[in-house]
């Protein structure tokens, strides 16, 4: 009996601490380590977008599908009265993810993990979520560098989709641009669609860029508004890449018509 | 392992590699926007620290030839086409000063050899770097355009950039000691053995 009390004082703790680390391993044995996954889940949660981010992302897109529609219905209208038309068929895309932001704090730039193994090339077109993104400028194996139009030195020939009034869209390195129109008494109220017109050779015609939140039509210089992007810039995870070739106007193949000899 | 008991050859390619690694690692995580690293899309100016920290025990040649290399890569980095040598607004005026103030600040004695200076003249010169930065544009709006266009884009610069600047200076201050430790110790432990600044 006294033995096993001298025993017992001496490796109480000893077997203590090797009940709790036996104890401890067959629970994560039962458990087949959730633990260690549950972990890694939360350390990789930081790394993906929240749900708040894929809420913008969605609203976004549903922005995106009405500009197009609104920019479609007009020119519907307007083709009604040409004899025959037929567009060109737009392009897949290629898909990319976003890697890295800007090196620095004054250029809006992103950086994409496509790059020319990929067929990107300078003056591809980006467009992500919601609408146009910016336009690649230097392009490496494997990556991408591209201007956003939330940049100052974007100048996009813009339109407003309903009346058609054109003018110049500039980036104020936020996600609101100011746009400057050509006319002196322009036709806009808030909540217009902006889109990018056959004036920007940077751009293809017809994408959707924003909506006006501000008008200030009595500038000094020209009449100006403010422009919110319907792409949520700095939420961004993947976006599309369309070939595009300025140096060229969109032309697109018009059928003759049959002239209407009745 | 002791410094002083490496050939000079290893010693200086030791420290030409890290050097050149730790150089690569500012500027890898320079366009990173890492969870936890970054406020409102807004990252450190990794840059900005690294010459803080290279300045420190330096002349001052190297201090501005630190800022005149870096903006050259930082510009590399940001300018949309390959553009010349005297494209503004650059990076090289903005680190190249910073490199000098941390120099002069270090000489009188205001940046001493403690992590909590390093962080407060990080801090300071993150604002000022991004101030020369501003400033360029302005000018450069005021000579290409018009003095009122130049007021104009001032209006929404500091709307818009003043709260980014502010940021950015925080986050330099803060994540400064990652940077200032190893390097410190390293480049300390390398100018006692050697004359190699």
């Amino acid at each position: 009996m006294f033995t096993l009390r001298r025993w017992w004082d001496k490796n109480a703790l000893r077997l203590a601490g090797f009940g709790t680390v036996i104890g401890g391993t067959y629970l994560v044995l039962q458990t087949q380590s959730a633990l260690v996954d549950e972990a890694y889940n939360t350390i990789s949660q930081a790394l993906t977008p929240n749900s708040r981010q894929l809420d913008t992302l969605k609203t976004a897109q549903v922005e995106q599908l009405q500009n197009e529609l609104q920019e479609l219905r007009t020119q519907n209208q307007q083709l009604k009265q040409l004899a025959s038309y037929s567009a060109a068929v737009p392009t897949q895309g290629i898909l990319a993810p976003i890697v890295l932001r800007s090196a620095d704090n004054w250029w809006q730039q992103i950086v994409i993990g496509r790059g020319s193994a990929d067929g990107v090339a300078i003056d591809h077109i980006v467009v992500g979520t919601g609408g146009v993104v910016g336009r690649v400028v230097s392009v490496s194996p494997h990556t991408s560098r591209v201007l956003l139009i939330s940049d100052p030195s974007s100048r996009i020939g813009v339109l407003i989709s309903r009346s058609r009034n054109m003018g110049i869209l500039q980036g104020t390195r936020a996600n609101q641009a100011v746009l400057q129109f050509f006319d002196k008494r322009p036709t806009v109220k808030v909540g217009d669609v902006v889109s990018t017109s056959a004036v920007s050779q940077l751009f293809p015609t017809g994408l959707g860029v924003g909506k006006v939140i501000e008008l200030n039509l009595n500038k000094s210089l020209a009449p100006e508004a403010i422009v919110e992007f319907t792409a949520p810039l700095a939420n961004l995870e993947w976006v599309t890449v369309h070939p595009h070739n300025p140096n060229t106007t969109e032309v697109i193949p018009v059928t003759p018509a049959q002239p209407a000899a009745k | 392992m002791s410094i002083s008991n490496l050939s000079p050859l290893v010693r200086n390619g030791l420290h030409i590699s890290i050097l050149i690694a730790s150089v690569g690692l500012c500027l890898i995580l320079l366009p990173s926007r890492l969870p936890g690293m970054e406020i409102l899309g807004t990252g450190p100016s990794w840059l900005v620290m690294w010459i803080i920290i290279w300045s420190l025990n330096r002349s001052i040649w190297h201090a501005a030839t630190a800022g005149i290399v870096l903006g050259l890569i930082q510009d590399g980095m940001t300018f949309p086409t390959a553009a010349t040598l005297g494209t503004v607004p650059t990076h090289v005026l903005s680190l190249t000063i910073v490199g000098v103030l941390a120099f002069w600040l270090h000489k009188q004695r205001y940046l001493d050899n403690t992590i909590l200076s390093a962080s407060i003249a990080a801090f300071f010169l993150t604002l000022v770097s991004e101030f020369v930065t501003g400033l360029q544009y302005f000018l450069e709006t005021a000579i290409q355009q018009s003095p009122a266009a130049s007021m104009d884009g001032l209006n929404y610069l500091w709307t818009n950039q003043s709260s980014v600047v502010l940021i950015a200076a925080i986050l330099s201050g803060f994540w400064m000691p990652i940077l200032y430790y190893p390097l410190n110790f390293w480049w300390q432990k390398i100018s006692v053995t050697s004359k190699f600044g």
